[in-house]
């Protein structure tokens, strides 16, 4: 990159009579954020760390038990199942939304008489609340499965497929709006010089469109599947995570996914605060994993392009 | 769902009472001898109810209280507490006390003739230990206070003219006579020498959790009453005990 010239006019943001100021004084603007940052993360975060390896009751009555948290989380066959659980809802909810999500943008952008009333009705269920969709949902599908005399909670597969029907419903929305700005950049000679060629509508699709969206793919793929494993509101108000079971010697909770279950496994008694605390970290380490993979897949995609 | 999970009781008491547990004294083990006897209680529940078995999952407390105030079912699961509800114009019931009766819950146990009724409650005072001196303090004085007043109620004329109006009779001398049939219908029972079925639902282990994976598998068997649901039945009363046991005291 070429250097720029240094200017003195005190127009320019690069000019030192600008630039000193904010260099001098900008710990003073950063800092209340800082400290927001601090109390409401920074700190709970490491609390959190420190009670993982403790036996606690009360955050001021702990006992250091070392590994035990982490052990008794490894054994413990209900986390192991909502471990299960949350791999196969993330692997079907990426394929439900995102095929869907696509072909509800493809369709949205091509010319048809209101496409904007559509994409506004899509994006909607996104911005109702999870608790408010669970209990929604619940009811409809309640309402439903009364009428072949049996009920949403009956058995996990009921529950598992009502949750996907119910994220897809609420994702499909934001997903397709993604796509759609993904296929309005694609851009217009190109399709028109493949349709010249002589390639047919599924062609250009193929060969065409969906390479040159890329990167919406990517990022729709990682924003489901981190959705996926951050899955809660939904989970909890759907179903609480029943039918609970006893399997092998221990309960299980047959529709818990991973963020359920911890919460689920601090409520079981006073003993397992830790054991919760301990699932927490796994957790977190499990969905940094995921992050960090999605920027770096994202970036690489950006450098393609 | 509390209703459903108490009348767990049933089998639990019989358990008790023949290994001599008193309640307190919670087993971390339980044999589960007289689940066969709750089914049977159980499916005279689900099979001649004004609800469809089908439907229970979804069926509340409200409902069959509606159903028995408006005289749709005969037998109706409550405490002697309903007793205000039933006969009061609040929820538009206003049965007679002289058509109510409180019965010993039978399941084919020998010797249940002589049942009485299940009686029980289940609240008791706790200070925390780690508290600070001053709070525990406090704590006490209320406590203290709180027997006060309990002695009161149960001694005073004011006090035992309160409670044999609002609430029911109660099993302490100089009490006063009470409108409420059930309370009479338990000290008949007992006078006569029926055994008093007590509360060791009391002693079940992270109680809720426990409750939630028996009523579970109540709930799939009264969908559909195979033998094969009623097996989950008893594993979630069995097991579940066994595990919950564990799961406080381990």
């Amino acid at each position: 990159m070429k250097k720029k010239k240094k200017t003195y006019d005190g127009t320019s943001v690069n000019c030192w009579l600008v630039r000193r100021p904010i260099q001098r004084w900008f710990p003073l603007f950063i800092l209340p954020t800082f400290l927001c940052f601090l109390i409401g993360f920074v700190w709970p975060f490491l609390q959190g760390l420190y009670l993982s390896f403790c036996s606690f009751n009360t955050p001021t009555d702990a006992k250091w038990v070392n590994f035990d948290n982490y052990i008794k989380a490894f054994k413990d066959a209900s986390f192991v199942h909502a471990f299960k659980n949350t791999a196969a809802f993330a692997v079907v909810s990426i394929v439900v939304i995102n095929v869907i999500a696509f072909f509800i943008a493809y369709a949205l952008t091509q010319k048809m008489r209101g496409a904007n009333l559509f994409r506004t009705v899509f994006f909607m269920p996104n911005l109702i609340g999870g608790v408010v969709l669970g209990y929604i949902w619940s009811i409809i599908f309640d309402a439903i499965l009364k009428g072949y005399s049996t009920y949403l909670t009956a058995n996990a597969t009921y529950g598992f497929w009502g949750l996907v029907i119910l994220v897809a419903w609420q994702q499909i929305g934001y997903m397709m709006i993604i796509y759609i700005a993904g296929l309005q950049a694609v851009p217009g000679e190109i399709i028109e010089s493949a349709r010249i060629d002589g390639a047919s509508g599924w062609q250009t699709l193929i060969h065409i469109t969906i390479p040159n969206i890329m990167p919406s793919i990517t990022i729709c793929t990682f924003l489901t599947l981190t959705n996926s494993f951050k899955m809660f509101d939904q989970n909890l108000a759907l179903t609480g995570g029943a039918p609970s079971v006893m399997m092998e010697g221990a309960k299980v909770n047959m529709t818990e996914l991973l963020a359920l279950n911890i919460y689920s496994t601090y409520n079981i008694s006073r003993n397992y605060h830790g054991v919760a605390q301990a699932k927490a970290v796994i957790f977190f380490l499990l969905v940094a994993v995921l992050a960090i993979a999605q920027l770096t897949a994202t970036r690489s995609k950006e450098v393609q392009q | 769902m509390q209703r459903r999970g108490h009348l767990a009781n049933i089998p639990l008491y019989y358990e008790y009472k023949d290994a001599g547990i008193t309640v307190g004294a919670q087993p971390a083990e339980i044999t589960g001898t007289y689940l066969d006897n709750f089914r049977n209680i159980w499916d005279l529940y689900i099979t001649d109810t004004a609800a469809n078995p089908t439907s229970l999952s979804s069926s509340t407390g409200d409902e069959s209280e509606a159903e028995f105030g408006q005289g749709k079912a005969v037998f109706y699961q409550n405490g002697d507490w309903e007793f205000a509800n039933l006969t009061g114009a609040d929820k538009g019931f206003n049965l007679s006390p002289d058509d109510l009766a409180m019965i010993p819950i039978y399941c084919g146990v020998a010797g249940e003739e002589k049942a009485g009724l299940n009686c029980g409650t289940e609240n008791c005072w706790a200070i925390n230990a780690k508290a600070s001196e001053e709070n525990i303090k406090a704590s006490e004085e209320n406590i203290k206070a709180s027997e006060d007043f309990l002695y009161w109620l149960v001694t005073s004329d004011e006090g035992t003219t309160m409670l044999a109006e609002q609430f029911s009779g109660i099993p302490f001398k100089g009490a006063k006579d009470s409108t409420n049939v059930f309370g009479a219908d338990a000290a008949e029972y007992a006078s006569a020498g029926n055994y008093t079925m007590f509360w060791a639902f009391n002693d079940t282990p992270n109680v809720d959790s426990w409750r939630a994976t028996v009523v579970t598998a109540l709930t799939a068997y009264s969908a559909d009453p195979t033998d094969a649901n009623w097996d989950q039945v008893k594993t979630a009363f069995v097991d579940g005990w066994a595990y919950e046991y564990g799961v406080v005291n381990g």
